[in-house]
């Protein structure tokens, strides 16, 4: 059914499912599959385009229909205000500016913000806590945890030689995953930033 | 000032605000005899000229009914495809659409009386 069906209405679908995004989890797939019947019960199977359109602007707005749903749910509409504006950059940077309780009013205000979902807000909280401060509490160069001991001894024969005895050291794959790791925590919260900020954008 | 900007907004307003009052009783009175496919419901409704503008928004609507209980649902299996929702009146629902029916029919004699005035 699905293989063939057109690409309107699978834009169309997308759209809903895009619109209905803040909705709990039930009523939103409850939603999608009501409309989903309705287009396979009305759209007949190799309709051309036109009737797909046709039949598509007859079901309306999938902004609309969300709207719609909202409403008799009782969910105020989400529009990015303040508080989410100011919730991406403190988690992001909050805790460069004040330690650890920048970074803390960041999450109270992801938590309080009805913009993103659970998903969304767990998302936020721990990728990755503190923000970039995450990255500083790595060293900024590997130190060295290479010991070393050098002193003087004597050799059964009765010389006097000196020796430097040397453990640990920084093996190229440690240096790797130090790396490694180190591009992580500078990628993933700006990455979860920049997500929070589409996924505020789209309800708009 | 009341100007005409205002006046136009408050034109293109009235007929979503007379929807919306009504709106679930015409669903209710659909079902009066008996049972229907939730498509075909919605189909006809949306066929209405002025009474609904986006037949998607009436599955919030039929979900609501459902909750309140003037509303039930049956699953029905169809020839060749997929298992059809059916929607009937409950005897709540009866209940609310006669007092409806009886409110309404006073509410637009009271209207048409002061509009022929």
């Amino acid at each position: 059914m699905s293989a063939t069906r057109n690409r309107h209405i699978e834009e169309y679908l997308d759209d809903l499912r895009a619109a209905t995004r803040d909705l709990p989890r039930r009523r939103r797939d409850e939603l999608v599959a009501d409309i989903e019947e309705h287009i396979t019960a009305t759209v007949p199977f190799g309709a051309t385009d036109a009737d797909v359109l046709t039949a598509l602007d007859r079901i309306g707005d999938p902004d609309q229909i969300a709207a719609a749903e909202r409403e008799r749910l009782g969910i105020v509409p989400t529009t990015p205000g303040w508080l989410e504006w100011l919730t991406i950059p403190l988690l992001l940077v909050g805790a460069l500016i004040i330690p650890l309780v920048g970074w803390l009013v960041g999450v109270i205000f992801l938590w309080l913000s009805r913009c993103w979902s659970v998903r969304d807000k767990v998302i936020g909280t721990l990728v990755v806590p503190g923000g970039l401060a995450g990255a500083l509490l790595l060293p900024l160069y590997p130190v060295s945890v290479q010991t070393c001991s050098s002193g003087t001894k004597t050799s059964p024969s009765g010389r006097t030689v000196s020796f430097q005895h040397c453990t640990g050291g920084q093996s190229t794959v440690a240096t790797i995953a130090w790396i490694t790791l180190e591009l992580a925590l500078i990628v993933a919260p700006v990455a979860t930033a920049v997500y929070l900020t589409r996924r505020a954008r789209a309800l708009r | 000032m009341v100007d005409a900007r205002q006046t136009a907004d408050t034109t293109a307003a009235l007929p979503s605000q007379l929807r919306r009052g009504v709106l679930e009783f015409c669903v209710l009175a659909l079902l009066r005899d008996g049972e229907r496919y939730a498509v075909e419901l919605v189909q006809e409704l949306g066929s209405k000229e002025g009474l609904v503008t986006s037949e998607g928004t009436l599955y919030p609507l039929l979900s609501r009914l459902r909750k309140e209980g003037v509303v039930d649902t049956t699953w029905r299996e169809s020839a060749g495809g997929p298992p059809r929702r059916y929607y009937a009146l409950t005897p709540a629902g009866q209940a609310v659409l006669d007092v409806f029916t009886g409110e309404w029919e006073r509410f637009r004699d009271a209207v048409d009386g002061v509009l022929k005035t």
